[in-house]
């Protein structure tokens, strides 16, 4: 296994650890963004230079270092949107709940009115039945 | 109702959570209703059918979503309001007719004995329960099933069954956050992480055809198993 195979097995484990159900977490954006940004002017800056980049790692051309980071970058990307979905789908989750409650009957009025039908009523201690056991 | 005396008994509530389920769920809610000391509470999960209406006529309490936003949100939701109504011991059931209302006995009575904080229905544990489960879905059970005992250490036979009751401080702590399939992993991870106790019992499934249909397809439970495995890496 090259070394590069390593990094990029690493970096997407440890993206979709952190991703996964909408736990996003600020630091590792930061630090992802930081990484990139100095890698892309990196390779703007020097694109000979990648090839020496690319070597250190185990591939052959900078074309194909770049195309791996892309890859991941991606990889990357839709695991914070989908981070970024779960977390509204949370949000929609909450407020169609407390519009429910809002609009659900109260039970006792409901089982006094008949709209609902009541548990019958037992006068004292556990109801039998359920101890049936 | 009588009065004072009431408080004696404990508020048994049954939360339903139900999608699409018109053809059956009057039907689950009177053999529920068989049971008499219980209450019954629909949570209509934004069904486009006559879900709400067929469960209201049947005498059941109805709550319902707006939309759909997946059963665990729903569970969520009949949780509070069960909670709301003072419940002590709240059960959830499935609305398709997999579940058998002459468990419910059996389930919640290592609750009302104070056995235990949670009790959970398994398919596995009685001898006949799993007449007529497709090899598939049974195979995969087991390999999820066996992951959570030895990574997880959670002596649990069935992992991905909706009949369970919960008592009322257990529930009251319990804040489902995903509100797809998910919820029944948050759940386990939830009796681990406070160390709840917790009781297994044998449930009925009844698999007919339109349950089937109805339930978890395969890749579901896959992706069910990915997030079983990725939550494990969580954890340490």
């Amino acid at each position: 296994m090259q070394r590069v195979q390593y990094l990029l097995l690493m970096f997407m484990a440890s993206v979709a650890i952190l991703y996964w159900r909408r736990y996003r977490s600020r630091t590792a954006d930061l630090l992802f963004l930081i990484l990139f940004c100095v890698l892309g002017a990196l390779f703007i800056l020097f694109p000979e230079r990648s090839t020496w980049l690319a070597n250190l790692v185990g591939v052959g051309r900078g074309a194909d270092l770049l195309l791996y980071t892309l890859f991941c970058v991606t990889f990357l990307v839709l695991s914070r949107h989908k981070a970024k979905i779960e977390d509204a789908e949370e949000r929609i989750a909450k407020l169609v709940r407390h519009l429910a409650l809002m609009e659900a009957p109260d039970a006792s009025s409901a089982w006094t009115s008949g709209d609902a039908t009541p548990p019958s009523a037992r006068t004292t201690g556990l109801p039998e039945r359920l101890l049936d056991d | 109702m009588t009065g004072g005396d009431i408080i004696a008994t404990p508020s048994i509530w049954v939360i339903i959570p139900a999608f699409n389920e018109s053809s059956v769920i009057a039907e689950v809610v009177h053999n529920l209703q068989l049971l008499q000391d219980v209450c019954i509470l629909v949570v209509d999960d934004g069904s486009e059918d006559a879900t709400y209406e067929k469960a209201r006529s049947a005498g059941a309490l109805v709550c319902r979503h707006i939309v759909n936003i997946g059963q665990g949100a729903a569970l969520q939701t009949g949780f509070e309001y069960a909670l709301n109504h003072g419940a002590e011991v709240l059960v959830t059931f499935d609305a398709d007719g997999q579940h058998f209302h002459g468990d419910l006995p059996h389930v919640i009575g290592p609750i009302l004995r104070n056995e235990c904080d949670v009790v959970l229905g398994s398919r596995f544990l009685g001898a006949d329960s799993v007449a007529g489960i497709p090899i598939g879905r049974y195979y995969l059970l087991k390999i999820a099933v066996f992951i959570w005992r030895n990574l997880l250490g959670l002596k649990i036979t069935d992992i991905h069954n909706g009949f369970r009751a919960f008592s009322k401080s257990a529930a009251s702590n319990l804040k489902l956050r995903n509100s797809r399939m998910y919820h029944a992993t948050e759940i386990l991870e939830y009796i681990g992480r406070r160390r709840l106790h917790m009781i297994e019992v044998p449930v009925h499934i009844h698999y007919s055809a339109y349950s089937l249909s109805k339930g978890q397809s395969y890749g579901d439970f896959l992706v069910l198993g990915l997030d079983h495995l990725l939550n494990f890496f969580r954890q340490r």
